[in-house]
């Protein structure tokens, strides 16, 4: 019959797992946002993770995720915030995720800077691996703020 | 039997867990404001709820969801919600202070409007057998901007 020490036990290491899932997730924009991107895949994903996008594509596997992710950011400057995560246990090694999703992209098309802000919704899994939390799969559900608040093509950059 | 230490620290633990539990209600509730999900986030509360925003209050669980998702019927609600300072103040109930910023898009008074605002959440929850339910939302914003708005 389990302790109350062991029920203890138990509740830390779900602390901690949650804990160790923000961080996860927190390491996954930040290194998306400084285009370390060998290092997001290897840090981040399972070998076979999935990842899709309502608006970009869908890829399974690490090396297809950093190769699509570099080609589509790597000339890009982005910044991705993510804030109220839901963090449910589906078992010993595994859980999902929800978070909300806040980000800035610009980059510079036919001569012009395009400034792009948008809005979206992260549903994550994440299993246990030898080496930490990874994610298995993501899906991104995002759209851009519509105009006329956050949303502009500009003219040339003056600066 | 538990030694003091032993109660001490189960005590710390489900404190930890509690905190954690408010701030994933939080962030529920806010999914389901901008989802519309008004049957779900109806479930947030407590029967006898109290919701106050912007200086208009209204009482009890059905009059909450009648009154916010009436407000909110064909609009378009991006909320954001950071930094919480969660207290517990007792063995079943809890309060929080949540920095938000939210856009709203729709028709108000017959204008159409962009607004952004940013403000305070003060809460108060309690722990039910369904586990932690707000007892009281009250939203301040100190700053609030209108946009004159184009059809989409």
């Amino acid at each position: 019959m389990p302790s109350p020490t062991d029920a203890v036990a138990a509740q830390v290491q779900r602390l901690i797992d949650i804990e160790e899932i923000k961080a996860l997730k927190y390491r996954y924009i930040r290194l998306v946002d400084a285009h370390r991107f060998e290092e997001w895949g290897e840090s981040c994903f399972t070998a076979d993770c999935h990842l899709s996008t309502n608006d970009l594509g869908t890829w399974t596997g690490r090396a297809e995720i950093v190769a699509a992710v570099r080609r589509g950011y790597g000339s890009a400057k982005t910044i991705h915030q993510v804030h109220m995560p839901e963090i449910t246990f589906t078992g010993a090694d595994s859980a999902t995720g929800i978070w909300a999703l806040s980000d800035y992209a610009t980059w510079i098309a036919d001569g012009k800077q395009v400034i792009d802000w948008g809005l979206g919704r992260y549903e994550d899994n994440y299993v246990r691996t030898g080496e930490g939390w990874r994610i298995s799969r993501t899906v991104l559900l995002r759209e851009t703020l519509p105009a006329p608040n956050r949303c502009a093509s500009t003219p040339d950059k003056t600066d | 039997m538990a030694t003091m230490e032993s109660q001490d620290i189960a005590s710390q633990v489900q404190r930890l867990a509690d905190i954690e539990a408010i701030k994933q209600l939080k962030a529920e509730y806010i999914r389901l404001v901008d989802t519309q999900q008004w049957d779900a986030w109806a479930r947030l509360f407590t029967e006898d709820c109290e919701l106050e925003l912007d200086g208009g209050a209204v009482s009890g669980r059905d009059n909450t969801v009648a009154k916010v998702s009436g407000a909110l019927a064909g609009a378009k609600t991006v909320h954001r919600i950071h930094q919480p300072e969660v207290t517990i103040t007792g063995a079943d109930s809890a309060s929080a202070r949540w920095p938000m910023s939210d856009f709203v898009r729709g028709t108000f008074g017959g204008k159409r409007l962009t607004i952004n605002g940013h403000g305070y959440y003060h809460e108060d929850y309690v722990r039910t057998v369904d586990g932690w339910r707000v007892k009281r939302s009250q939203l301040i914003r100190q700053f609030v901007e209108m946009v004159p708005t184009a059809e989409d």
